[in-house]
């Protein structure tokens, strides 16, 4: 009898504690999501609603008429940021599309000394990639700015791609190291024994074996890049802002349409969040890892 | 080929590698060249252009002022404000993070149905550009906003008012950068097994002694780490600034990296905000150092 009135109130208070966890959880939820619905209803709307007062949760007229005029399919609505999103996006796509093509070659050639070879350096190398993180973007960013206007890099193709590979390769390499590391040397000395150079091995070894997480690694290097504006914002003019800087430069003028910059938004942000999704799992391992093993 | 043969081949691999000693420098050449490019270089004409009185659109004109920038840094008193609004923001901003980060993930480390939506959900944050994440909670903390029609606050002013200000940027980057801190103290819960409870539970430990003599000590390195990385980042706090207040109202969120991108491209004064980005570098490092070392000592005692 008392064992039994025991587990019952244990399941109880179990129970209560489940509903509690998913009552906070819950809360969360909502405070994660609803700025995001926010930003979605306002690139709906109407210009003249964004600041009516109460604020319009649902009641309002959906139009499209923000994402056609951002892409250009009709002429731009008083104060919005024109059909120049279309050159933005084009311009995020090929910074972040030609920088990531060579981190995934380069980097996966320099994760592959990093993990198999010993060498003199390698560990204060191994250190100076993860110590990346700690340099203020300033303390290097500002000196570049001379520097790039001096080597006419500024506001250029090349000069870009080179700083969208100091945002994405280092981390890169360092999330392949560990990956390469992972994989048991054995098939490697198998494909020596069968004659493969080095560089063989790793592309008809190594390269196959750790493709998921090449892609998962490119994918999340992928969406820092995307993501990033402070580098483009200082290194770059009007003719190759990436999307991020085209956003912000909208919102220094007093006469933005927020709807549009609201829809701007969020075609930029839709692909990183279906790509983020599928790589979940990975992104929990880069976070995680990069940081543990650090 | 015969087997001592092969058996010098696998040794030959196993000393240096495969192929020449050469190969692992030239693989990792890029790497080395592309961060001498952004970290040496950079670094070294910093320095430099710290010591002039350079400013924007007259670079040529440069001339060379000694330790000038330096001490105007000081008496200025700039270097102290700013760091002070730095500091003060941090505290904030780490406090609630790491309070509502561990909350979190003791809470999605629980066998419920459902927990990995909420766990992929909450994910979300992390993917967002800083400039949108910017731009959405400027609307949404607007005196007229959503937020306080939510909250019946009438028109409380959020970031328009140097009292609120830090308070309103908190709440922006919490909602942000908690996600990295509950993946990190959730990859820490998961590497404390089960057995490891089961074990506490056969020693007679209830509910509260297994959280405070299993999980809290177990997880303490993985908390440490994950304040370590949030204090860095946050001292050199930049896009979410520079995005909704851009220091202000007046220099009430001027932080010390926001103040060196104003000083240099709102006052054109780049060789002064060159010398103040240089002393952010500096702090970060004191501040890693120190960590570190509180950190290797934490471990110590975590695992001993």
């Amino acid at each position: 009898m008392m064992v039994k009135l025991q587990a019952h109130a244990i399941a109880v208070w179990k129970r209560r504690w489940d509903i509690l966890t998913y009552a906070a959880l819950t809360a969360w939820l909502l405070f994660v999501l609803f700025p995001l619905y926010w930003i979605f209803t306002m690139s709906l709307k109407q210009p003249n609603e964004v600041f009516s007062y109460p604020p319009k949760f649902f009641n309002f007229e959906p139009t499209l008429d923000n994402y056609l005029s951002v892409i250009g399919v009709i002429p731009p609505l008083p104060g919005s940021i024109q059909s120049d999103f279309l050159k933005y996006f084009s311009n995020s796509l090929m910074l972040a599309g030609g920088a990531i093509v060579i981190t995934v070659i380069l980097g996966t050639m320099a994760a592959y000394g990093l993990a198999r070879f010993e060498f003199a350096g390698r560990e204060p190398l191994a250190l100076l990639i993860v110590a990346v993180r700690l340099v203020p973007l300033m303390t290097i960013l500002l000196p570049l700015y001379i520097i790039y206007q001096r080597l006419g890099l500024y506001n250029t193709y090349p000069g870009l791609i080179l700083a969208y590979l100091y945002i994405g390769f280092p981390f890169y390499t360092w999330l392949i190291r560990g990956y390469i590391a992972g994989v048991p040397r054995e098939i490697e000395e198998a494909a020596v024994l069968d004659g493969c150079s080095t560089l063989q091995a790793l592309y008809y070894v190594v390269f196959p074996v750790i493709i998921p997480g090449i892609v998962s690694a490119a994918l999340l290097v992928f969406i820092y890049m995307w993501n990033n504006f402070v580098f483009a914002l200082i290194l770059s003019g009007a003719n190759w802002s990436p999307v991020p800087v085209g956003i912000f430069n909208y919102t220094g003028y007093s006469q933005t349409s927020y709807t549009s910059v609201a829809a701007a938004s969020v075609i930029s942000v839709v692909p990183v969040i279906i790509i983020g999704i599928f790589i979940q799992k990975y992104i929990v391992q880069g976070l995680s890892a990069g940081a543990v093993k650090a | 080929m015969n087997d001592l043969a092969l058996v010098q081949r696998v040794r030959l691999f196993r000393e240096q590698g495969i192929g020449r000693k050469l190969t692992p420098y030239l693989l990792l050449a890029p790497v080395v060249l592309l961060l001498m490019f952004f970290l040496a270089y950079p670094l070294w004409v910093g320095i430099q252009t710290s010591l002039t009185d350079m400013r924007i659109g007259r670079e040529a004109q440069a001339q060379f002022i000694g330790l000038r920038n330096y001490k105007l840094l000081i008496e200025s008193g700039q270097l102290f404000t700013a760091t002070r609004v730095t500091v003060s923001l941090v505290l904030r901003c780490i406090t609630m993070e790491m309070l509502l980060g561990l909350g979190l993930a003791l809470l999605m480390n629980r066998q419920l149905r459902g927990i990995r939506f909420y766990r992929a959900i909450s994910l979300i944050p992390f993917m967002v550009p800083t400039v949108v994440t910017g731009l959405m909670w400027r609307m949404l903390l607007d005196p007229q906003g959503a937020v306080n029609y939510l909250f019946g606050l009438g028109d409380f002013p959020w970031l328009s008012n140097t009292q609120n200000v830090l308070w309103g940027l908190m709440v922006i980057d919490v909602w942000q950068t908690t996600p990295q801190v509950v993946i990190l103290l959730l990859a820490g819960l998961q590497t404390i097994t089960k057995d490891i409870y089961e074990a506490a539970q056969i020693d007679g430990a209830n509910a509260w002694q297994t959280f405070r003599f299993v999980t809290i000590p177990l997880l303490l390195p993985f908390f440490l780490i994950s304040l370590m990385i949030r204090s860095i980042e946050l001292i050199q706090v930049l896009d979410i600034v520079l995005v909704t207040t851009n220091g202000g109202p007046g220099d009430a969120s001027l932080v010390l990296h926001v103040a060196a991108y104003r000083e240099t491209f709102a006052s054109g004064f780049i060789g002064y905000g060159t010398t103040l980005a240089l002393m952010l570098g500096l702090i970060v490092l004191f501040v890693v150092l120190l960590i570190s070392r509180r950190l290797q000592a934490a471990q110590r005692a975590a695992y001993d």
